[in-house]
């Protein structure tokens, strides 16, 4: 089975706590990484009779379109924040450097509004492989990823049986990103009175330093 | 060889001859025999000696490579054969470390003496600990002048609960040294005692001074700031840990007014938190994902049956952009779009 389905697995870490960005970005990228080996996984434990529920359930969420859009985008954002993070705990980090590193994170991360793709990151490569498909039958289209049908219903039912529709795609990430810019410009605000005062004398010499500035934090 | 005789032997038979000295002598003469036991040495693969002009001319021009190679393969037998890296199994890969150090390929005799010499004094996980603390103790005296010979020290602190559900308290250090350069200084760990932002800081203190004489002193007369996370044992402003420093530093007439930093990593995890609380679907979307990972790696025979479906085809799904594509789209997003704003 392993030679003629000739595809990738990567362990799903049982290590996913959300207190450092890298655990959760790792278990958003396997899942993406080994997608294909999963659905077929899946559909292959669906046949045991103790797994079977547990497997649909599974493959539905893995095969709607909706949730792997959210899961390559969550991934995107969360190797941002990764990256953010470790250059926050190395060791060369002071609270003069830290500010480029957020300016930079702020830009990476404003870049992702409105639709627009992390360049080079998973939603933009899910994007190019997702093929669609019309049906001539019924004169309907489908989506497929890698000859895979997706769902595209964008919709639950409720217990009571009725159609609840979820969120726009767009709509998550555009909230996604505005809370991220919120909520960090939020909780590193504190530090910025001491930076007034600091910046100043940073790279105190003639041709570098803001006179004004520094007598005004004198 | 069989070319040689049209038939085998007897005296290489199960039924045997009569070991006549003429026979026996005549038999280890001929170029059958001398073939079979060329074949039976390479087989047990034991002191295989460079025969022809092109192997001597090799194992003298790639000495060294070849003494490396077989260095490289003596250890990593070893640790196929044991199966496990774990600390116990240290005595068998100090022999074979020993053997592969003294490798020689045109000397096979010296490794095998080497391993003769061995005192087999191995270090064990206990003594491996020990010898940490003798580090730290002789470390000690180089730490106490770096600190009394920086320009500023900002301490930091922080707990973590390890493996064994260890709850320890870990103090670094990061200074200014003489020179004006930056360095980060690991001064200990410990466990605190008693409850508290007071126990928190009579820990530090301990593990301090356990990293040299009367060091935690020096370290207030030198510290600039303190970077600690957000918990309220820390920056509580009656009795948290950065009241009770600055209180300690205006008792021991410490020079300056000590900075108080809220660890950056620390905040952007609280800011991640913040985006769980809001978003709804990416709590949602995480529960979906680790029933996932659980349904997989809590069962070995899913497990086995995921290794089924896998495969050793090298070909990644995702991140396969090629570099032409990559280039492409950095030139449309960035050259192109600048250039029609």
């Amino acid at each position: 089975m392993a030679r003629i389905n000739q595809l990738k697995y990567y362990v799903l870490p049982t290590v996913y706590e959300v207190r450092w960005a890298e655990f959760t970005e790792k278990l958003l990228k396997h899942v993406l990484l080994s997608w294909r080996c999963l659905i077929l996984f899946l559909r292959e434990a669906q046949k045991i009779k103790n797994d079977e529920i547990d497997a649909k359930i599974h493959l539905k969420f893995l095969l709607n379109l909706r949730n792997l859009r959210l899961i390559a985008f969550l991934a995107d954002a969360f190797f941002l924040f990764k990256n953010l993070q470790k250059h926050l705990q190395s060791d060369d980090l002071n609270i003069i450097s830290l500010q480029s590193y957020l300016d930079n994170f702020n830009a990476h991360i404003t870049d992702m509004k409105d639709g627009q793709k992390y360049l080079g990151g998973n939603e933009e490569k899910l994007e190019i492989d997702l093929v669609h498909e019309n049906i001539a039958d019924n004169n309907s289209s489908q989506i497929k990823l890698f000859d895979i049908v997706l769902d595209t219903l964008d919709s639950e039912r409720t217990r009571g049986g009725q159609a609840n529709k979820k969120r726009n795609i767009d709509v998550i990430r555009n909230n996604v990103v505005e809370q991220i810019l919120k909520s960090m410009n939020k909780r590193f605000s504190s530090e910025n009175d001491l930076k007034k005062i600091l910046m100043p004398f940073v790279n105190f010499d003639r041709d570098g330093t803001n006179m004004s500035s520094a007598k005004h934090a004198i | 060889m069989h070319a040689l005789s049209t038939h085998q032997p007897r005296i290489t038979l199960e039924v045997g001859t009569q070991y006549r000295c003429s026979i026996v002598e005549a038999h280890l003469k001929a170029p059958y025999h001398i073939a079979a036991a060329k074949a039976a040495l390479i087989k047990a693969n034991t002191n295989i000696e460079a025969v022809t002009t092109l192997e001597k001319m090799i194992s003298k021009s790639q000495e060294k490579l070849a003494n490396r190679i077989g260095r490289y393969a003596t250890c990593v037998f070893v640790d196929a054969k044991r199966l496990t890296l774990s600390a116990y199994s240290w005595p068998a890969r100090l022999v074979a470390h020993e053997y592969g150090a003294a490798y020689n390929i045109n000397n096979r005799e010296q490794s095998a003496n080497a391993i003769k010499k061995i005192p087999l004094q191995y270090v064990n996980p206990t003594s491996h600990a020990e010898i940490l603390n003798c580090i730290v103790a002789v470390e000690g005296d180089l730490l106490s002048k770096k600190i009394e010979n920086c320009i500023a020290l900002s301490l930091r602190a922080d707990g973590s609960v390890d493996r064994t559900n260890q709850d320890k308290i870990y103090v670094l250090a990061k200074i200014v040294n003489s020179e004006g350069k930056q360095e980060t200084l690991f001064l200990g760990m410990g466990a605190q005692s008693q409850r508290g932002a007071g126990g928190l800081f009579n820990a530090i203190k301990e593990i301090i001074n356990a990293a040299g004489e009367h060091l935690y002193l020096k370290v207030l007369k030198k510290m600039s700031s303190i970077v600690t996370d957000g918990a309220s044992v820390n920056i509580g402003e009656r009795s948290g840990l950065w009241k009770l420093i600055d209180d300690d530093a205006k008792v021991h007439n410490a020079r300056q007014n000590i900075l108080k930093i809220w660890c950056a990593a620390h905040r952007s995890d609280l800011s991640l938190k913040d985006l769980k609380k809001v978003i709804n679907e990416l709590p949602s979307v995480m529960r979906s994902l680790k029933k996932l990972s659980s349904f997989i790696n809590k069962s070995s025979m899913r497990l086995a049956l995921l290794r089924e479906v896998r495969c050793s085809f090298k070909i990644v799904f995702f991140h396969s952009f090629s570099m032409i594509t990559l280039t492409n789209d950095i030139f449309t997003s960035t050259v192109v779009k600048r250039w029609h704003a």
